[in-house]
């Protein structure tokens, strides 16, 4: 089977590393459980994916997405939180008993899947996180393509969840979100939901957020930490976890209210993300004052 | 990326393997097992992107290459770099680590040493 594994690496990264990984595999599996060998290979299958797409983290791209993930998990935490506020409205609302069967039911769980994943990865469980939270955007994506309008839009809303599994699965191991960042990115997704709670249970002077509190709230959080976090950060990295983080809120935007204002929330993300690639470049260019004294 | 910032733990673990002296891979993985007291498992795939990396960076560089028992190995050590960036980081984690001390009342906590 390693065999196999290893054939995902590209050709050249094969040839100078491949007989070493495979005897280090070998030696790690040594009287090793089954479920232990089977996470042996799943860890070199996921390293061989990421080195061929080139987002491992020796790769620049790896670090824009290391950067970027724990962001992405803030922007799917706050629209599936908005997703269970607005059915646990819909059960107030309702005379009824609620209804939670068939597609319904599986949009429900996927919800749930993706908060509690989201809150497991932004609070030290990393990889058990992200493995809920892609199980909840699949189960979403899925939703959304056997029911309809109903549970999202059947082309928008996978796209939506399998740009945010991509981000969030891809990030390296060795390069996982700093408790600070996750410390952050919580922060943002507690800001980007609690008004949108507020605002289902009618405790808020105005009616609707058009779909364009979570993208007004997480593009300028990203933006500012990312430009204040200035050499620390590549350049254009703020751009890009702007970006990155941008397909679940503008899935809400388009989810709540249509065209128009998905309109309004992709020039959003587009100017923010001309800021993060413009600040750096000018920052470049402009000489530096020479200190004076002292 | 800058040196200002703090050292992330699977770093910080596989600089310290190599700290004492050059180990091959798997070599590399059992130390971090140890030195973390079984917490920190590098799995080969995380092994090999942490090293690819640090190579990358210049903080790790490889010291020789063997064939034992008819197995290639390559044997990682610390490069120049590395061991500066490594003591940097023992330095400022020492010094936070003796100010909490200090602070705490704890016994063999030192004082930093006044004007």
């Amino acid at each position: 089977m390693i065999r196999v594994v290893l054939r995902l690496y590209p050709r050249r990264y094969r040839e100078d590393r491949g007989e070493e990984i495979l005897h280090v595999h070998r030696e790690m599996t040594e009287g090793a459980s089954l479920p232990a060998r089977a996470g042996e290979l799943a860890d070199i299958t996921a390293h061989a994916l990421r080195v061929r797409a080139r987002v491992d983290s020796s790769a620049v791209a790896g670090r824009y997405v290391a950067i970027a993930a724990p962001f992405v998990v803030a922007a799917a935490l706050i629209t599936s939180g908005a997703q269970l506020g607005r059915w646990y409205r819909s059960v107030v609302d309702s005379p009824g008993a609620p209804y939670v069967g068939g597609l319904h039911g599986l949009a429900l769980v996927a919800a749930v899947l993706v908060c509690t994943g989201g809150v497991a990865a932004l609070t030290g469980r990393w990889a058990a996180g992200v493995g809920l939270l892609c199980a909840g955007l699949t189960g979403a994506a899925v939703a959304a393509v056997g029911g309809g309008a109903a549970y999202g839009h059947p082309l928008l809303t996978p796209a939506v969840a399998v740009l945010t599994a991509a981000v969030v699965s891809a990030c390296p191991p060795d390069l996982r979100p700093s408790r600070g960042a996750c410390a952050l990115a919580g922060g943002v997704a507690a800001v980007g939901w609690l008004p949108l709670m507020l605002l289902y249970a009618g405790a808020l002077p105005v009616s609707t957020e058009y779909g364009l509190w979570p993208v007004l709230v997480v593009v300028p959080a990203v933006l500012a930490y990312g430009l204040l976090a200035g050499g620390r950060w590549p350049a254009g990295a703020s751009a890009v976890a702007v970006v990155a983080a941008s397909p679940p809120l503008l899935g809400h935007a388009w989810d709540q209210a249509g065209g128009e204002y998905l309109a309004v929330a992709l020039a959003v993300v587009g100017a923010a993300a001309c800021v993060g690639l413009a600040v750096p470049v000018a920052a470049r260019r402009r000489p530096r004052r020479r200190r004076v004294g002292g | 990326m800058s040196d200002k910032r703090g050292m992330q733990e699977p770093t910080l673990l596989v600089l310290t393997a190599l700290a004492d002296g050059p180990r091959h891979g798997y070599a590399v993985a059992q130390e971090v097992k140890v030195l973390s007291g079984g917490r920190v498992v590098l799995r080969t795939g995380t092994l090999y992107g942490a090293l690819d990396r640090l190579l990358g960076e210049g903080l790790v560089e490889v010291h020789r290459e063997e064939v034992v028992d008819g197995r290639a190995r390559r044997i990682y050590a610390l490069s120049p770099a590395g061991r500066g960036r490594l003591a940097d980081e023992v330095t400022r984690m020492a010094a936070t680590a003796r100010e909490a001390g200090r602070r705490l009342g704890l016994p063999g906590a030192v004082a930093p040493a006044g004007p």
